[in-house]
């Protein structure tokens, strides 16, 4: 195949105590696609980034076209040809999609006046739209554009930069079909101009599409590469789950009692649709799926916040009408969201505010709140979940995530809720934290309170859950019991639509 | 173990201090194993500590404090309640491990001694245990079978040990073993305050099903003196105190190992 384009030769980084990239070695060919896959935290975006010279590594080499490079800022990943389209946006929202995609590279009148020609920088954007079929006006300030319309820009980007390296980090997450197929069609053009990318993805089905040859990561390390065409969907799932190391989640083995929720045909906007499933007394019921399968949606109906189309939800054999958080609430349905700084914790409230919001009548006295014994039985959850510093004052936006998502679990646990729907629970949440949040898991459990655990982490999901159900884009696709669950199985069933 | 250099008297007394302050008391035999010197002079050094009212001597070893220092037994009771507290809330946790129909072997101990307590709410457990006051505690209770192993006994912790003890252990092979730890050191080692305790629980691990440790919160980075081994090797799970230091639960789950902390936060049942 030649001289590859790029090679990176045993890179090393150590970011944390917890992470690092050990000796990985990767190449990438003209004209070639390599996907890099791998569950979250296994270094895909690491590698990505010393690529791009976001950061520097310890130890390696980076080659471009056979010659060693230094790449030791971003603008040097500039100057070598190499652009990178960030999962995150990096547009201005004030200024028209023409201007955003040709920021850099302007249509100058004159090489002396550096005045934009702008006749010409539209009719270009339009003349790339119609090629590509995308719909959006060249003139429409970015700010008005949505989420995927504005991720599209940022590819079409990629495509004018004439870059020789192109990455794409995650590209598709937020993409309908027809959204997927104009990327995919910018990445078949730049293919054909021999332009060289790097494809992060989740998805083993765009794999097949897409690209020629595929890497494996796992914990910093290369799990192996292999080329697309003689490999099978399955076997790119077995390199994917490697197996964990010990169980380290604490579990106890307690009996289940009887159906305290049922979810009957529901559907809701357009992604769920026919979800039916059943929530036990004392049991941990485990929801997973990839990004955009519908998992956080699931719960917002549950809690009223997202109005369903169709279908029903029984509590205890009755049929219950869940309009809004505050008929959830009352019906003892506790939701611990998976965005916490936008939708669960007041930043600026203390923290003894912050964790009783939602028991106040457990405290009121007459027309007044019983302070003294408000304070006491905050301090004690306080003290119980070790949320520091712990302070009843202290303001709560100055906290660490970790001890902002024990604050919101303290809250509900306080409630004296029955059906505790936590989402994602332990993202971004430091290891001791974590602990804190499994330990009151079970205690929830063991006093006959039950758990649904939506999380995208399928260690925790194996090691938590009696039961596993996997949604993929809106449907439930598959269904486990602890025993019978298995890494594997839970990837195919989230990443193989069922026919 | 510091060798077998000659140690000059102002030195050992250095050592002994340090190991009260850490440990609040200590055995005689134990300091001479330590610090390769006669139980003799241990003793006179002891004498000696406890005219500077620093320690009290008592039979076989001495506990931190003059005797003057606690004249009223308020300070004390307050921290056996808070200890007895914290053993309760362990073995709570360690019951819910227990299935009916289990073999499960309680090494010796305070903690272990609880979780025999509560067995009261199993049906046809057997335990399998070296501790006397366990034993008859069952005994008295009838909440389970008891087959208590032969051996040696030690007065002090008033259970058996030795190569009587560990033959006899061999016999058995059990579901679920509840090893109680006196100590865990930084480095996750597993340590006792006893030799003989150190190799019964060695061969004890190698006998079970499931293996699980419990151990308060406050036994964590106090050293005994002897080592069993690496946590991670004795154990799949370890139940203590939810005040455990940050720095701990990092340890432990990083190490693979379940912990419980045995937290009680929801108030009352559903």
């Amino acid at each position: 195949m030649g001289i590859p384009k790029l090679e990176l030769s045993n890179i090393n980084k150590c970011l944390s105590d917890a992470f690092s990239l050990i000796d990985v070695s990767l190449d990438l060919y003209p004209g070639e696609v390599h996907a890099l896959i791998g569950e979250n935290g296994s270094g895909k975006s690491t590698v990505i980034k010393i690529v791009s010279g976001v950061l520097k590594p310890n130890s390696g080499v980076i080659f471009i076209d056979g010659s060693a490079v230094s790449i030791d800022s971003v603008s040097t990943a500039k100057l070598n040809g190499i652009h990178c389209v960030w999962q995150d946006l990096t547009l201005y929202p004030n200024l028209t999609v023409a201007e955003n995609i040709f920021m850099e590279y302007p249509h100058s009148k004159k090489k002396l006046f550096t005045t934009v020609n702008s006749f010409k920088m539209y009719q270009d954007c339009t003349a790339i739209f119609n090629d590509f079929g995308i719909n959006i006006d060249p003139r429409t300030p970015v700010g008005q554009l949505g989420f995927a319309q504005k991720q599209l820009i940022e590819m079409v980007r990629a495509y004018v930069s004439n870059a020789e390296i192109v990455i794409f980090d995650e590209p598709s997450a937020a993409f309908t079909s027809s959204e997927k197929d104009i990327l995919f069609r910018i990445i078949r053009s730049l293919k054909k101009n021999n332009t060289a990318i790097f494809y992060i993805t989740h998805l083993i089905d765009e794999i097949e599409l897409i690209a020629d040859r595929f890497t494996v990561m796992h914990q910093g390390k290369i799990i192996g590469t292999q080329s697309v065409s003689n490999t099978t969907k399955e076997d790119i799932i077995r390199m994917l789950s490697v197996p964990a190391g010990r169980n380290r989640y604490p579990k106890l083995n307690l009996p289940i009692g009887e159906v305290v929720m049922s979810v009957k045909n529901l559907s809701a906007a357009n992604i769920l649709s026919s979800i039916n499933f059943e929530v036990h007394k004392s049991e941990i019921l485990g929801i997973t799926g990839l990004m955009g399968s519908g998992r956080s949606l699931l719960a917002q109906c549950l809690f009223g916040l997202t109005p369903t189309s169709s279908g029903s939800i029984e509590l205890n054999g009755k049929k219950q009408k869940i309009n809004s958080p505050e008929d959830a609430i009352t019906k003892g349905i506790a939701l611990v969201p998976e965005d916490r700084t936008a939708s669960s914790i007041f930043g600026c409230l203390n923290l003894e505010n912050n964790v009783t919001v939602s028991s106040l009548k457990r405290f009121q006295h007459y027309k007044y709140l019983h302070n003294q014994t408000m304070t006491a039985v905050t301090g004690s959850y306080i003290n119980k979940l070790s949320i520091r510093p712990g302070h009843l004052d202290d303001l709560l936006e100055t906290y660490s995530g970790g001890n902002q998502q024990k604050a919101t679990v303290a809250r509900w646990i306080m409630s004296r809720s029955k059906i505790y729907i936590l989402d994602e629970p332990t993202r971004g949440v430091d290891v001791a934290s974590k602990t804190d949040i499994y330990n009151s898991i079970i205690d929830l459990v063991s006093k006959g309170a039950s758990v649904i655990l939506i999380s995208s982490d399928i260690d925790e999901i194996l090691g938590m859950c009696d039961r596993v159900l996997v949604l993929a884009e809106g449907k439930i696709t598959g269904e486990f019991q602890r025993k019978e669950a298995t890494k594997e199985a839970i990837m195919y069933k989230s990443t193989i639509r069922s026919n | 173990m510091l060798g077998n250099m000659p140690m000059f008297a102002i030195e050992r007394i250095r050592i002994i201090k340090n190991y009260l302050l850490e440990n609040k008391q200590v055995e005689v035999n134990q300091l001479s194993q330590m610090l390769s010197v006669s139980e003799v002079t241990i003793r006179r050094d002891l004498e000696k500590l406890e005219e500077e009212e620093f320690l009290t001597r008592t039979h076989g070893g001495a506990v931190l404090g003059s005797i003057k220092d606690i004249p009223s037994d308020s300070l004390s009771s307050n921290a056996n309640e808070s200890s007895h507290k914290d053993h309760t809330e362990i073995a709570k946790t360690a019951i819910q491990m227990i299935n009916d129909g289990d073999v499960i072997m309680l090494t010796n101990g305070r903690i272990n001694l609880e979780i025999a307590r509560q067995l009261i709410s199993k049906n046809k457990v057997t335990v399998l245990t070296n501790d006397l006051t366990i034993a008859s505690h069952i005994l008295e209770a009838q909440s389970a079978k008891v087959v208590l192993l032969g051996g040696d006994i030690d007065y002090h912790t008033k259970a058996v040990f030795g190569t009587l003890t560990i033959n006899n252990l061999s016999n058995f092979f059990v579901n679920r073993l509840f090893i109680e730890a006196d100590g865990i050191s930084n480095n996750l080692d597993l340590t006792v305050s006893n030799i003989d305790m150190a190799t019964f629980i060695k061969a004890a691990a190698k006998n079970a099903n499931e293996r699980i440790i419990v151990c308060t919160s406050s036994a964590f980075e106090k050293n005994s003196f002897y080592r069993a081994g690496l946590i991670s090797d004795l154990c799949d799970k370890v139940i203590t105190n939810h005040s455990l230091s940050e720095q701990y639960k990092n340890k432990i789950f990083n190490a693979n190992i379940q912990l419980f902390s045995s937290i009680d936060l929801f108030e009352g049942r559903v």
